[in-house]
């Protein structure tokens, strides 16, 4: 047979419509739909942008729901690993999509007398599971189990469940109501759980595991980082955990006049701003890296400035200086990056000596887990490959098995717990990925939302912010349908058909970014159905009619102005669909 | 600060195409510039879109490259020369002075004119400058370079009657695209064999060559080049003999079908057919009976075919097969080769005024043997002038060598009116700036569909250009010439030949609503143009199978299959039969100034087969030297798997300057002419490719 030179056309996709697990197409899926790709928890977020845009605010909720497990906890607090990864943020495309605060909106405006509810995966079965820890990580793992059909009975050693969500994220920023609910629809499925009921020792801890089926240890990290014996030992020495705990939980509001927090992450923020609501005269925060380094939300720095905060970077605690017992100040070093052995390292700037007046100081310096209750099973953790199993029938979910992370890592990480530990007890594979191929019409979007700005989130008035009132006060109905109007929705492929393409010019002149459709000589496809091209190069490649035009799926911004000019129908648009679908 | 203000102007592509599009250009007339053009949306056969040429249209209009003044040459011809740019009246005084003097000496046949298709608007192509010439007395030019042969072939066949056009292909079964690459040269017709396609009929596409039109196609044939007059006998033979021909058809409407079908047919088994074409013997067989197992067929040669030196007969016998199968009979059926001879028959009495010859009968040199012309020393009288306008005479004209060497002629006057520094402004005496559609009036008459437009002013001429009619009408005064034809107006020029007692299809038209829609479609339903009815336009209304003409110029009567190659000797010298079909990227020559065209082109190239270049140690991208006896060019090659062994095919036309040694395929063709109509045998070239 004769190799025909221009029917050539190879779709990205091994079929035009239909079930695919083809890792082909997944790899596709994974390039081009980066925001999903980048959530820990595999969320659908073009799927639920795209119901916002179609004002479907009841399905956008269910798939966080069905995803991520905590839609309106998350659509506030949320690290947000997506937005960091939106096209929108690419070259000259604007900014970042409010995806977080989207997510909020399909909480906030869902219908309020509907009930929703996650469908079970599988019938009863008759084993049995016990959670310690109802934080994140264990309550996820809780609905997870539950729905394969498991008892789950969850230990919280507080009175109050949640974890982090309760006992750390301040009301300012995440209000009581919103956990409530998200919590108690869980519970509600039939979970049992023993509230101020702890597991203390290792042989508590084996007995138990011999009683229930599998066990899984949720207890996140609460064992803090500490700077030395003269900072532990000091009365007016906190750490954050315990400040915020104690703030929240016990309703405990004593504060410094000048107080200090040391440390650049989410727990840090959260101290000094917590701190300012309680009455400090002033609250100063350290951190001993640049503003680039900080791990903290998008907006989190603004806000603490906007309070009266004050951040400082490049400065250690060095010693406390106290005068007759009493803490008066703090001295610390400013700090540098040097190169050393061709590594980057932080050093003290000799002799940068400098002291702070304080009588409070909150140290947010880190958490690692508590692993005495492991004993001999600590280091079968350090070595387990994606850390769920411990040894036998004990598993870790969330923080507790990875370290301290952020809410969306430890929910993703625990609804995998849940899938390994049904797995382990039933010899079963439930839930199965599949890639869901279909012809679409249209996106629905045009040329001009492209240039729709960005929604910005409207904030509580400075003087009304006390510490309950939430700061963050969400979009109205028509700011998120507007925002989520920004969306590219990746999740749609454009593709040219070699066979149709007339080269007629009339894509390119409409194309609205550099780079979205290119002229190649020939584009050559690995086996994981990554394409690149090279680019037809005048005087030196052939020129365009032995070669083609290409969409570059990882610029398109899927307008659709190139299919609406299209003369000979060449540019086809398919709605790809990463979907889980549940096997017996 | 001005305030823009924008008005939409309808104009026509005036380019070389079927196709003919109707532009809406937006100018911002307080900047006095054409700031947008797209396709017309509302016209049935542009459908706004345009192709990859026109969509840059406004880079050609405001190009660089533009000749905006008069120039006249210091120095010799040649591309080291110089140009100095001098006024209109000193260029024109000059030129009147010179043209005197040859008609004074030599006789006005001494002065040549040359152009062809760099517009096809009506005045633009054949207006103002006839006038002129005829009343010089100027020798007449064979404009032959294109068309020639199919157009005699069709005339000879049919009268000068044409075929149902491109927007009645979705209404059949059966689609032939017979040595035509829709996709580069004639993008329009796209759109309607998709919808053709989508209503479930099938496409065949005949060509040598795997085009991106090939690929379009449910099947695609490659019979040898210059071999599908056997084929088309070959399907009629295999249609008569399964009895599928429709014989009252044959009996009513046509003339010497009792022979043909006894002598004639049974000569082209398909096992000789198979033979002659490359083509295996199962597929002559499916194809003919696919073919005539409906009447809704539509077969839709193009040019390429007739630049064989049998073209004639090619296309001849082509036309023929729906007068076998009856597929006339139905509206939207047939052949359609172009609607030139129904769309161009304007009254030419009124147009060029023929009578300001006044009986003098100038000799008539053919475009394609200008080369032979201007070098021949017996040519008496010898060519002292020469005026070259809508033409890129130095790369269009077959044999580059010897036209180059007549152009390079120190006792020769050439004036060239161009709108671009094209390679042959570099042998001008003298060059006149011409201007582009948006800057004058004109009537278009498409050779490809049926609707006339009005492309009208949208910017004034940039520069000191002048539109043809313009340059003329200025050339005529300083010539003297005082007939009142000579000032008349460009509107007034095409109110006269919208004339439907002349030309049924203007039946309807006014220049009023062309003015004010831009395009209005020719009355193809006017009861004078109902040939089932009526009767063809030829000696006795039948189609031809018998020509009394074909036989006149020794063809003999019927339709046959010739050899083009008989020499064989120079077959084996040069074993590479060279096609070089319309590029992509450019229209014959025009659009090169178009740097983002230039560079999507990138380079001649040379497609091949493997075989062929396997044997010559020529890898893809290799640069390769094309030469026979006639001369040679270089591409580089594209190693194509489905080429044909034997054959290879590069770009017509390209600049000659962007080729390596400064010409391009036209270096290997000779001057010698079709079977029919005197044409260029473009495709009837041999030659040999080594790698560079």
């Amino acid at each position: 047979m004769k190799k025909s030179f221009f029917k050539g056309h190879e779709s990205a996709f091994n079929i035009n419509k239909g079930l695919s697990e083809d890792k082909k197409d997944f790899k596709w899926y994974e390039k081009s739909v980066p925001c999903r790709t980048s959530c820990p928890a595999d969320t659908d977020i073009p799927g639920y942008l795209e119901a916002i845009y179609k004002k479907d605010f009841d399905k956008a909720y269910k798939i966080n729901l069905e995803d991520n497990i905590f839609p309106e906890i998350l659509g506030r607090v949320c690290s947000r690993p997506c937005e960091d990864s939106c096209r929108h943020n690419d070259d000259d495309n604007g900014d970042s999509l409010s995806i977080c605060f989207s997510k909020r909106a399909a909480g906030d405006f869902k219908s309020g007398r509907k009930k929703f509810t996650v469908k079970p995966y599988s019938t009863k079965t008759n084993k049995k599971i016990l959670i310690i820890g109802a934080g994140v990580a264990g309550l996820a793992a809780a609905r997870e189990l539950k729905r394969y059909g498991h008892q789950v009975d969850v230990f919280e050693k507080h009175k109050t469940p949640g974890g982090m969500l309760n006992q750390g994220i301040p009301v300012f920023r995440l209000p009581r109501d919103i956990i409530n609910h998200e919590i108690d629809q869980i519970l509600k499925m039939g979970i049992k759980i023993f509230y101020n009921k702890n597991v203390n020792t290792h042989e508590e801890l084996v007995s138990l595991s011999k009683t229930y089926d599998a066990v899984i240890l949720a207890t996140g990290t609460l064992k803090t980082n500490k700077i030395n014996k003269s900072f532990t030992n000091n009365n007016n020495v906190e750490d954050g955990l315990e400040f915020l705990l104690r703030v929240n939980e016990y309703n405990q509001k004593q504060i410094g006049k000048n107080v200090i927090v040391i440390g650049g992450g989410y727990t840090s923020m959260d101290c000094a701003r917590t701190a300012l609501r309680l009455g400090a005269k002033s609250v100063k925060t350290f951190y001993r890296r640049k503003t680039d380094d900080l791990m903290i939300l998008p907006g989190e720095l603004d806000e603490l400035v906007n309070e009266k905060g004050k951040m400082i970077f490049n400065a250690r605690p060095h010693k406390l200086i106290m005068k007759k017992d009493k803490l008066v100040a703090l001295e610390l070093i400013e700090t540098k990056i040097i190169k050393k052995n061709g590594k980057y390292k932080l050093a003290d700037v000799r002799g940068s000596n400098f002291s702070i007046k304080t009588d409070h100081i909150i140290l947010a310096i880190g958490q690692k887990q508590e692993l005495q209750i492991l004993s001999s099973y600590k280091k079968k953790l350090k070595n387990a490959k994606e850390k769920y199993l411990i040894t036998k029938n004990i598993f870790a979910a969330g923080d507790y098995a990875l370290g301290a992370t952020t809410l969306i890592d430890a929910i993703a990480h625990a609804k995998n717990t849940a899938n390994k530990v049904d797995e382990f007890l039933m010899k079963r594979k439930i839930l199965k990925k599949n890639i869901h191929i279909e012809n679409a019409t249209t996106t629905h979007r045009n040329l001009e939302l492209n240039y729709v700005p960005i929604n910005k989130i409207p904030t509580l008035n400075f003087k009304l912010r006390n510490f309950n009132r939430e700061v963050e006060l969400g979009y109205n109905k028509s700011n998120s349908i507007n925002e989520a109007s920004r969306c590219y929705l990746c999740h749609y492929k454009f593709e040219i058909n070699d066979n149709l393409c007339v080269l007629c010019d009339e894509c390119l002149l409409v194309k609205p970014v550099k780079g979205c459709i290119v002229e190649t000589h020939k584009t050559i496809t690995d086996d994981l159905g990554d394409v690149s091209y090279s680019k037809v190069n005048a005087l030196k490649t052939n020129g365009i009619y032995h070669g083609k035009l290409y969409i570059d799926h990882k610029k398109c911004i899927r307008c659709g102005e190139c299919e609406r000019v299209c003369p000979t129908n060449a540019i086809s648009i398919q709605k790809v669909e990463k979907k889980v679908n549940v096997k017996i | 600060m001005l305030k823009s203000k924008f008005k939409t102007v309808n104009v026509t592509c005036p380019h070389d195409c079927p196709d003919t599009c109707s532009l809406n250009v937006t100018v911002d007339t307080a900047m006095k510039k054409a700031v947008a053009l797209k396709g017309d949306a509302s016209h049935p056969i542009t459908k706004g879109f345009l192709c990859n040429k026109v969509n840059h249209y406004l880079d050609l209009v405001y190009n660089e490259n533009r000749v905006l003044y008069p120039h006249i040459r210091i120095g010799p011809k040649g591309k080291k020369g110089k140009l100095k740019r001098v006024s209109w009246d000193y260029a024109l005084k000059l030129i009147a002075k010179k043209l005197k003097n040859v008609e004074k000496q030599y006789g006005g046949e001494a002065i040549q004119p040359y152009s062809y298709s760099g517009t096809l608007g009506m005045l633009g192509y054949w207006g103002m400058s006839e006038r002129f010439w005829n009343k010089m007395g100027a020798a007449r030019l064979g404009r032959t370079i294109c068309i020639a042969a199919a157009s005699t072939a069709g005339i000879y066949t049919y009268g000068a009657a044409c075929g149902p056009a491109i927007d009645e292909v979705p209404n059949n079964e059966y689609i032939i695209l017979w040595g035509t690459n829709i996709v580069s040269t004639h993008v329009h017709m796209v759109p309607f064999v998709e919808e053709a396609k989508k209503r479930g009929a099938k496409i065949v596409c005949i060509d040598p060559r795997e085009t991106r039109t090939s690929a379009l196609c449910d099947w695609h044939i490659q019979p040898k080049p210059g071999t599908d007059a056997a084929l088309a006998l070959g399907m009629m033979h295999v249609i008569v003999k399964k009895n599928k021909h429709d014989k009252t058809f044959l009996k009513k409407y046509t003339r010497g079908h009792e022979e043909f079908l006894k002598k004639i047919l049974p000569k082209y088994t398909p096992e000789k057919v198979a033979r002659i074409t490359g083509i295996k013997k199962e597929a002559i067989i499916k194809l003919a009976t696919e073919y005539s197992s409906t009447k809704k067929s539509y077969i839709r040669p193009n040019y390429g075919l007739n630049r064989h030196r049998n073209g004639g007969m090619m296309v001849r016998a082509i036309m023929l097969l729906p007068a076998i199968t009856g597929a006339w009979r139905n509206k939207s059926s047939g052949v359609f080769v172009g609607s030139i001879e129904e769309m161009w028959n304007v009254d030419l009495n009124k147009l060029q005024k023929p009578a300001l010859l006044k009986k003098r009968e100038p000799r008539s040199i053919n475009m394609i043997q200008i080369g032979n012309a201007l070098n021949d020393k017996k040519l008496n009288p010898p060519i002292k002038a020469l005026f070259v306008w809508n033409s890129d005479i130095a790369n269009c004209a077959p044999d580059t060598k010897d036209v180059r060497k007549g152009l390079k002629r120190q006792d020769l006057f050439t004036v060239v009116h161009e709108t671009f520094w094209t390679d042959s402004c570099d042998y001008a005496d003298v060059v006149l700036p011409a201007d582009t559609a948006l800057e004058h009036l004109d009537l278009n008459a498409p050779y490809g569909h049926y609707y006339f437009s009005l492309s009208q002013p949208a910017i004034k001429p940039l520069g000191e250009s002048k539109s043809n009619q313009d340059t003329f009408r200025a050339l005529a005064k300083y010539m003297g010439y005082k007939e009142k034809c000579f000032t008349e107006s460009d509107e007034s020029m095409i109110r006269n030949m919208i004339d439907p007692k002349h030309n049924p299809l203007f039946t309807g038209i006014t220049y009023e609503k062309l003015k004010k829609k831009g395009w209005m479609k020719g009355d193809v339903n006017n009861k004078r143009r109902d040939y089932l009815k009526k009767g063809w336009p030829t000696k006795d209304g039948k189609i031809q199978i018998y020509s009394e003409d074909t036989e006149k110029i020794g063809l003999g009567p019927y339709p046959e299959h010739h050899e083009e190659f008989t020499d064989k000797k120079l077959k084996k010298k040069y074993p590479i039969q060279i096609l070089s079909p319309a590029t992509h990227q450019f229209i014959g020559n025009s659009f090169v100034p178009v740097k983002r065209l230039r560079d999507m082109a990138s380079r001649p190239t040379i497609e091949m087969s493997r075989k062929d270049s396997a044997k010559r140690r020529i890898k893809d991208g290799d640069l390769c030297r094309i030469y026979n006896d006639v001369g040679e060019t270089y591409a580089h090659a594209v190693i194509m798997d489905s080429m044909l062994d034997g054959v290879a095919s590069t770009q017509k036309q390209y600049k000659g300057s962007l080729v390596k040694n400064g010409v391009n395929a036209n270096a290997l063709n000779t001057q010698d002419v079709t079977d029919m109509g005197d044409g260029p045998i473009f495709y009837t070239v041999l030659a040999q490719i080594k790698k560079a």
